[in-house]
């Protein structure tokens, strides 16, 4: 079998388990590969499974049939002990942002770092630099529940670029932002491609649909993906 | 040192974390510091006062005699019964003491002429009283508003000299005298004695000779023994113990609720549980958070609670309030006792707080993390 590298679903279904054993397909055969190295938008309407198809990526829910392989691993079938340690490896930014609101924008960057293995010095450095991308240097003593929502976005982005992932999963990240600092998140996203990481975005905004930075196109229609207007598939 | 470098962003985060809810946890530090308060003065001081007395109690003679009649104790003589004494094979040193209790200015005292009836430790320095004079323990001279003393209410003696402190537990009451106004007090004419202090060669041998020495005088006498007096306090001891730990059950009541609460506090943490094992952070790293925090709560907690209450019960007068407490009333106010040992019981009753508590953090934070990240952050939507 041929091992490819970055992130892969294989036949993926989900399904919510429903009332009286109703279960709610979600996302039925979904099959394709996500490189290093590409930047690639899933758009779909709203209730198509985008964020759902972002979780199951993340290994933060267990798909109904198929798996997940990253690199060539199946880390959907690992037990959850090696799949919180995988998770190292990847940037979430969530949809509804999920930030710890009475704790600093700093220290909201020192949690995706805590449980590496980097030194004190080296997370400081990081968090600076990362707060610096996304033009939030000033606000780093501020406590995230006081900041704007689109501050709030760009602190969830830095978030997952603060611990220099191999994967991005982001849900919506440009959702709250003004052209200019759009264009600033998705140069952070074109920056980490550019290093290396498999980058999957999942967003309705125009702004990153006639984006040149995204490689690959998808369009989620009841629960299947289908290449979208502009993909070109992987090499 | 590589694990300490290694735990040092957890150590600073758990610490971090402590101040984020600073109103919970001063309140859980306060909780668990009167609750190891309350339970180590209870278990310090039953534990110290039954060791302060067995030391005591070493510097006693084996056995004591004394004659009994149809009116009750009667003075001995003392040269017949020196005698009968010696006669008895392993009794050694027989001595005639010269004590009993007369009316002081506050209540009855001990009055005694005898060094055989002082702890040698609480002699040390102490000039002998001549006709007239007095040494006396703690408790007397805390009546006296000048150096007189008057007792029995027409013999009045000069104070000369005072107990230490440290012996107060067995000096607390004591007026040591003269020969001739001991007598002259107690009513014990010259050539009697109050009883005989003996001493044995072989402890082990207490309950024969015992029977040996009743059977030596020509009178009818009571033999007490130090394993009897030693037995009674010891059983006063553990009754005094057993009053403490019922008085703990308040006490352990309060570490229940501070395990339960702890419990509960931890469960309504998941969403952010779910969140940081979104970010890569494993349950065994959540559960070291989790302890870590616990334990930089409950070090400063126990400590202050086990100095305070080392203070309270070894170092008087806090030490005299602290007998009052445990004691029901007793005023010892210059109390001093042992706290050799102090240590093994603090280290128990540490033991004993931190123990359940770090388990109820560990064993809450296990069964509430273990859960995929997602389920734990819809416990509580993020906004």
């Amino acid at each position: 079998m041929e091992m490819k590298t970055g992130l892969e679903c294989r036949s993926l279904d989900f399904a919510w388990p429903g009332k009286h054993k109703a279960a709610r397909q979600v996302l039925t055969d979904v099959s394709t590969t996500f490189s290093p190295g590409t930047l690639s938008l899933i758009t779909g309407e709203t209730g198509a499974g985008k964020s759902t198809l972002l979780h199951l990526l993340a290994g933060l829910l267990r798909p109904t049939a198929g798996e997940v392989r990253a690199d060539g691993r199946a880390v959907s079938r690992w037990p959850a002990y090696h799949r919180d340690r995988w998770r190292r490896r990847v940037g979430i930014v969530f949809q509804h942002l999920a930030l710890v609101p009475d704790i600093t924008a700093a220290e909201n960057l020192l949690l995706a770092l805590l449980p590496g293995s980097t030194s004190w010095s080296g997370m400081q450095a990081a968090i600076r630099r990362q707060l610096v991308d996304a033009d939030l240097a000033d606000l780093a003593q501020t406590p995230a529940g006081e900041m704007s929502g689109g501050q709030r976005q760009r602190l969830a982005v830095a978030r997952a670029m603060v611990a220099a992932p191999r994967f991005i999963l982001a849900d919506e990240p440009t959702a709250f932002q003004d052209d200019a600092h759009a264009i600033g998140v998705i140069g952070q996203l074109r920056t980490a491609v550019e290093a290396g990481a498999a980058a999957v975005v999942c967003s309705q905004d125009p702004r990153l649909k006639s984006s040149p930075a995204v490689h690959q196109h998808y369009h989620l229609i009841s629960g299947r993906l289908h290449p979208g207007p502009g993909h070109q598939d992987p090499p | 040192m590589t694990f300490l470098k290694r735990s040092y962003p957890l150590i600073v985060w758990a610490a971090r974390e402590v101040l984020r809810r600073p109103g919970r946890n001063l309140l859980l530090l306060a909780c668990l510091a009167s609750l190891t308060f309350l339970v180590a003065t209870a278990l310090l001081f039953t534990r110290a006062l039954d060791r302060t007395w067995s030391r005591l109690m070493d510097q006693a003679p084996d056995l004591v005699v004394r004659r009994i009649d149809a009116g009750g104790w009667a003075p001995i003589p003392v040269e017949a019964g020196l005698a009968s004494a010696s006669t008895v094979p392993g009794a050694l040193s027989p001595k005639a003491r010269l004590w009993g209790v007369v009316p002081g200015p506050r209540g009855p005292v001990t009055v005694t002429a005898s060094t055989a009836t002082i702890p040698p430790k609480a002699l040390a320095g102490l000039t002998p009283p001549v006709r007239g004079q007095a040494v006396v323990g703690t408790g007397v001279t805390d009546a006296l508003e000048d150096q007189r003393l008057v007792l029995d209410g027409r013999t009045a003696l000069t104070i000369i000299g005072k107990f230490s402190p440290e012996t107060s537990l067995a000096t607390h009451d004591l007026v040591w005298i003269a020969p001739q106004d001991a007598r002259q007090l107690l009513g014990i004419p010259a050539g009697t004695a109050s009883d005989l202090a003996i001493y044995l060669f072989h402890q082990q041998e207490e309950e024969a000779i015992r029977a040996d020495l009743s059977a030596a005088f020509p009178w009818p006498v009571h033999v007490s023994g130090r394993s009897t007096s030693a037995l009674r306090h010891h059983v006063r001891a553990v009754r005094m113990g057993g009053i403490a730990v019922v008085a703990c059950v308040p006490a352990v009541l309060a570490m229940v609720l501070i395990v339960t609460g702890t419990a509960a506090g931890s469960s309504s943490r998941q969403s952010q549980w779910g969140l940081l094992k979104a970010m890569g952070w494993t349950t065994g790293d959540i559960v070291r958070l989790q302890v870590v925090e616990s334990v930089i709560v409950a070090i400063p907690a126990v400590t202050f609670g086990l100095a305070s209450a080392y203070a309270v019960v070894f170092h008087p007068p806090a030490a005299g309030l602290a007998a009052m407490w445990i004691t029901g009333g007793q005023r010892l106010h210059e109390l001093v006792l042992d706290p050799s040992d102090a240590a093994v019981t603090m280290l128990e009753i540490a033991a004993l707080v931190v123990l359940p508590y770090l388990a109820a953090a560990y064993l809450a934070t296990v069964q509430g993390v273990a859960r995929d990240p997602l389920l734990l952050m819809q416990e509580n939507p993020w906004k």
